[in-house]
C-alpha cells in the first residue's frame, strides 16, 4: 500500500488553490482525495458546535473541589489501613490467647476479653496503636501550606 | 494555576475541544461531560509549560483518553454491538445527519486521526503524541482512515 504523502498535500489540505495547484490536483489521485476529504471534514466541523459551554469560573471551582476531595481520600487511606490492621491485631491476639489457654470458641471469646483487660502488654499495644492512628490522621488531614 | 491564564486557554480551546469530543465519542451529551472532566484534570495536573501551544495538544490528549475510557466502560456494560449502534445514531447533533452517519461509520481511532489532521491541522508527530501512537503508524493509519472516508463518501453519492 502506498502511504507516502504528496509534496502538495499540505497546501491542498489548507484549502489553497491556484492554477498550478489545480492542474496538479487533477492529475494526482492522492491530492484529489486529500482535497475532497479535507473539504468534507471542514464542513463537518462547521456543523459541530456546542450549545452552552460551562463558565471557566465554574470549572475552576469544580477542579478545586475535586482536588480537595481526592486529597482527603488519599489522606484517609493510611488511617483506614491502620484501622484494619488494629482490628486484625485484635483478632490475632484473641486467637493466640484462646489457643494458648486451650479453650473452645465460646469461652475463648470471654477468656480473650478477660485476658485483654488483664494483659498490660496488649493494653499498651492498643493504646500505642490508637495514638499512632490519631497522629497519622492529624498529619495527613492537616491544612496544606499556602 | 492563574485564573486569567486558564480563562484565556479556555476561551481559545473549549469550542474546538467540545467538537472533537462530540465527533469522536459520537454523542453531544458525552462531549459535555468529557469537556468538563478534561479541564478539571488539566487544572489539577497542568503541563509544565503553560501556554496555548503546549496546553492545546495536552487537552486533546486528556480528552482522547476520556473518550477511550468511555468506550471501554460502555463495552463492559452493554457490549460492542450496542456501542456501534449508539455511535451510529450519534444523538444530539440535529443537523447534518448524513455527514454524521458517514463519520460515525468509521472506527473511533480513525475519527480521531482525521479530525486532528484535517480539522485541527496537527502534523504526524503531534498526532502521535496525542493518540499515543508512533509517527510511522500515524502516517499509515491516517492514510487508511482517509481512504475509508473517501470510499464512504463515494458510496453515499
Amino acid at each position: 500500500m502506498k502511504t507516502e504523502g504528496c509534496e502538495y498535500e499540505a497546501r491542498v489540505m489548507r484549502g489553497e488553490r491556484d492554477k498550478a495547484l489545480e492542474a496538479h490536483i487533477s492529475g494526482c489521485e492522492h491530492c484529489r482525495e486529500a482535497g475532497r476529504v479535507s473539504a468534507w471534514m471542514r464542513g463537518l466541523a462547521e456543523q459541530t458546535s456546542p450549545g452552552n459551554l460551562p463558565a471557566p469560573g465554574f470549572l475552576l471551582f469544580k477542579a478545586r473541589l475535586s482536588k480537595k476531595y481526592s486529597d482527603t481520600a488519599r489522606a484517609l487511606l493510611p488511617v483506614a489501613a491502620m484501622q484494619v490492621a488494629a482490628v486484625l491485631l485484635f483478632i490475632a491476639a484473641g486467637a493466640w490467647l484462646a489457643a494458648k489457654s486451650g479453650l473452645s470458641v465460646g469461652p475463648a471469646v470471654v477468656g480473650t476479653l478477660r485476658s485483654l483487660s488483664a494483659s498490660a502488654p496488649l493494653l499498651f499495644l492498643g493504646v500505642t496503636g490508637g495514638l499512632l492512628i490519631c497522629a497519622a490522621a492529624a498529619y495527613f488531614l492537616r491544612e496544606p501550606k499556602k | 494555576m492563574e485564573e486569567r491564564i486558564f480563562e484565556e486557554i479556555y476561551e481559545q480551546t473549549a469550542r474546538p475541544l467540545w467538537a472533537y469530543a462530540a465527533r469522536i465519542s459520537g454523542s453531544a451529551t458525552a462531549a459535555d461531560d468529557i469537556l468538563q472532566e478534561t479541564y478539571i484534570r488539566f487544572l489539577n495536573s497542568p503541563p509544565r509549560v503553560l501556554d496555548l501551544a503546549g496546553a492545546k495538544p495536552y487537552l486533546y490528549k486528556i480528552a482522547t483518553n476520556l473518550v477511550r475510557d468511555r468506550f471501554r466502560r460502555l463495552k463492559r456494560e452493554v457490549g460492542a454491538e450496542e456501542i456501534q449502534d449508539e455511535t451510529a445514531a450519534s444523538e444530539g447533533f440535529g443537523q447534518a445527519l448524513e455527514m454524521t452517519e458517514v463519520f460515525a461509520g468509521l472506527k473511533d481511532q480513525e475519527r480521531a486521526l482525521l479530525w486532528l489532521a484535517y480539522v485541527e491541522g496537527y502534523d504526524h508527530r503531534e498526532i502521535a503524541g496525542i493518540l499515543k501512537l508512533n509517527r510511522v503508524s500515524v502516517r499509515v493509519l491516517l492514510f487508511r482512515a482517509r481512504r475509508r472516508l473517501a470510499e464512504a463518501l463515494e458510496n453515499k453519492k
